[in-house]
C-alpha cells in the first residue's frame, strides 16, 4: 500500500492539470543509485503492465511495479515547502537511512 | 633478459607492455546500462563515446572504495576492468542495485587485459582504449584468452619498434611507487576513502550528482577531514621497508608504509599519514629505524615526474 497526503495529492492534481495529463496516473518507481543506494522516481503514466500494482489515493491512481513495490510498501508521499525549496517527500518505513536531500534511501 | 632499470625506462620514456593478471572483466549490457552505471561510479560517465575509457571507483554505502574501475565504452555495451579479487563482491554489490532497470551483468572470464604505458604507448595500434595508469599516457586492449599470446606478441613488437618492450612484476611495481601511483589491493582498498588514496583528481567528479557513497565523499571534501592521507616518502638507505612498517614522528606512531622500492642510494615509498600529523616542523620522521621525509601527498604529486 502506498498513499499520498492531501497536500501531495493536491499538488499532483495541479501539475497533472497544468500539463494536460488529467487521465493519467502517477508512476512510482525505485531505481538503483543515489547517494544511499536506491532512488525514487515519480512521473505520470497512462499504461500499466501485468507486473504493476495499482493503488488509489485521493482519486489518483498510483502504479508501482512489483520489484519497486517491495521497497516502498507502506510509504506515504507528502509535499513540503520551505525556504530551501519545495518537493515531494517520501516517508518510507523501510528506509533505514536516507541521504541529506531525501531523494535516496537504503534498506 | 632486460634489467629492471631498463624496463622502468621503457615505462618512463617509450612504452612498457604488460598483461594485467590482477584485473578481470565484467560486461554491463542492456538499454539502461549507461544511465544505471552513472549512479554507481564516482566519475562522470555522461558524454562518453565508444572507444572512450573513464577511471573511477565503486564505493560502499559508507563511502569506502570497494574497487577501482576502468569503464571501457563499446558500441553495444560497457566493459568494466576491475580488480580480480573483487569480482564476486562487485557483482553482488552491483546486482543489488538493479531493480527494474534493463541491465545485465556478466563475468567475462574469457577476457584478458593487456596495457602499454609510457609516452609512446599511444602509437601502438589495434582497437583499444586510452588507459593512463602511470601519468605518462597509456592504452589498453581486451583480448580473448585464446588470442592472448598472438595479441601480446603483436603489441610487444610494436613497443620494441618504439624503443620499449614487455615489463615484469618488479619494474611495474617500481614504476608505480616512483611515480606515486597507488594500486588497489596494495596501497588502498576496502578500508580506504577516496580522499585518503589521493586519487580523487582522476577518479571522482564533484559535479556529476548522486552515486552510491557520494554523501561521505562530498562531506570529506568540503570539511577536509580524511582520517589519513597517502603520502610519498623518501627514506634513507637503499633497502626498502616492507609494507606495514610503522611511520614514527618522534615517539608517536603516525602512519604506515604501503609499498616501497629502492631508488639509487635511498628508498622511495608510499605510506599513510594520520590526520593532524602533516609535516610542519623539523621533528625527525622515522621509518624502520631510518630517517625519512614526506615529500608530497599523492594527490598533489599526480602527474609529476618520479622521485629518484
Amino acid at each position: 500500500m502506498l498513499n499520498l497526503t492531501p497536500k501531495a495529492a493536491d499538488k499532483v492534481k495541479e501539475i497533472r492539470t497544468a500539463e494536460g495529463l488529467e487521465e493519467q496516473g502517477l508512476r512510482v518507481r525505485v531505481i538503483g543509485g543515489g547517494c544511499a543506494g536506491f532512488s525514487y522516481d515519480l512521473f505520470f503514466e497512462d499504461e500499466t503492465t501485468d507486473l504493476d500494482q495499482t493503488f488509489m489515493s485521493h482519486d489518483i491512481p498510483i502504479y508501482v511495479d512489483m520489484m519497486s513495490a517491495q521497497y516502498v510498501e507502506g510509504t506515504e508521499i507528502d509535499y513540503v515547502e520551505g525556504l530551501q525549496g519545495a518537493g515531494f517527500k517520501f516517508v518510507n518505513p523501510q528506509a533505514k537511512q536516507t541521504c541529506g536531500c531525501g531523494s535516496s534511501f537504503a534498506t | 633478459m632486460m634489467s629492471i632499470e631498463q624496463e622502468v625506462q621503457w615505462l618512463d620514456h617509450s612504452a612498457g607492455v604488460r598483461v594485467l593478471g590482477d584485473r578481470a572483466m565484467i560486461a554491463v549490457s542492456g538499454d539502461d546500462a549507461r544511465d544505471w552505471l552513472q549512479g554507481q561510479i564516482t566519475n562522470q560517465l555522461e558524454g562518453a563515446k565508444p572507444g572512450d575509457s573513464i577511471y573511477g571507483f565503486v564505493l560502499t554505502l559508507k563511502g569506502r572504495i570497494l574497487a577501482d574501475v576502468w569503464v571501457l565504452f563499446r558500441k553495444t555495451d560497457v566493459w568494466l576492468d576491475v580488480p580480480k579479487l573483487q569480482v564476486d563482491a562487485l557483482l553482488e554489490r552491483l546486482d543489488r542495485y538493479i531493480i527494474m532497470e534493463d541491465v545485465d551483468l556478466e563475468r567475462r572470464e574469457d577476457l584478458r587485459v593487456i596495457t602499454a604505458q609510457g609516452p609512446k604507448a599511444y602509437a601502438i595500434d589495434g582497437e583499444g582504449w586510452p588507459s593512463d595508469r602511470l601519468g605518462l599516457g597509456g592504452r589498453q586492449w581486451v583480448v580473448a584468452e585464446n588470442d592472448l599470446p598472438s595479441a601480446l606478441s603483436r603489441i610487444v613488437s610494436q613497443a620494441n619498434a618504439l624503443g620499449g618492450g614487455e615489463v615484469g612484476d618488479e619494474a611495474w611495481t617500481r614504476a608505480h611507487v616512483l611515480r606515486g601511483r597507488p594500486r588497489f589491493g596494495i596501497d588502498f582498498g576496502e578500508q580506504t576513502y577516496p580522499q585518503e588514496s589521493g586519487l580523487t583528481p582522476i577518479a571522482v567528479s564533484f559535479e556529476k550528482g548522486c552515486y552510491i557513497g557520494q554523501e561521505t565523499v562530498v562531506m570529506l571534501q568540503n570539511r577536509g577531514k580524511a582520517p589519513k592521507v597517502l603520502w610519498r616518502w623518501k627514506i634513507d638507505g637503499p633497502e626498502p621497508p616492507p609494507a606495514h612498517t610503522t611511520i614514527m614522528l618522534g615517539e608517536s606512531k603516525v602512519g604506515e608504509v604501503t609499498s616501497a622500492v629502492r631508488a639509487g642510494a635511498h628508498s622511495v615509498g608510499l605510506g599513510y599519514l594520520k590526520r593532524g600529523h602533516e609535516p610542519a616542523n623539523s621533528t625527525p620522521w622515522i621509518i624502520g629505524g631510518r630517517n625519512a621525509v614526506p615529500t608530497a601527498p599523492v594527490e598533489e604529486a599526480l602527474g609529476l615526474a618520479g622521485l629518484t
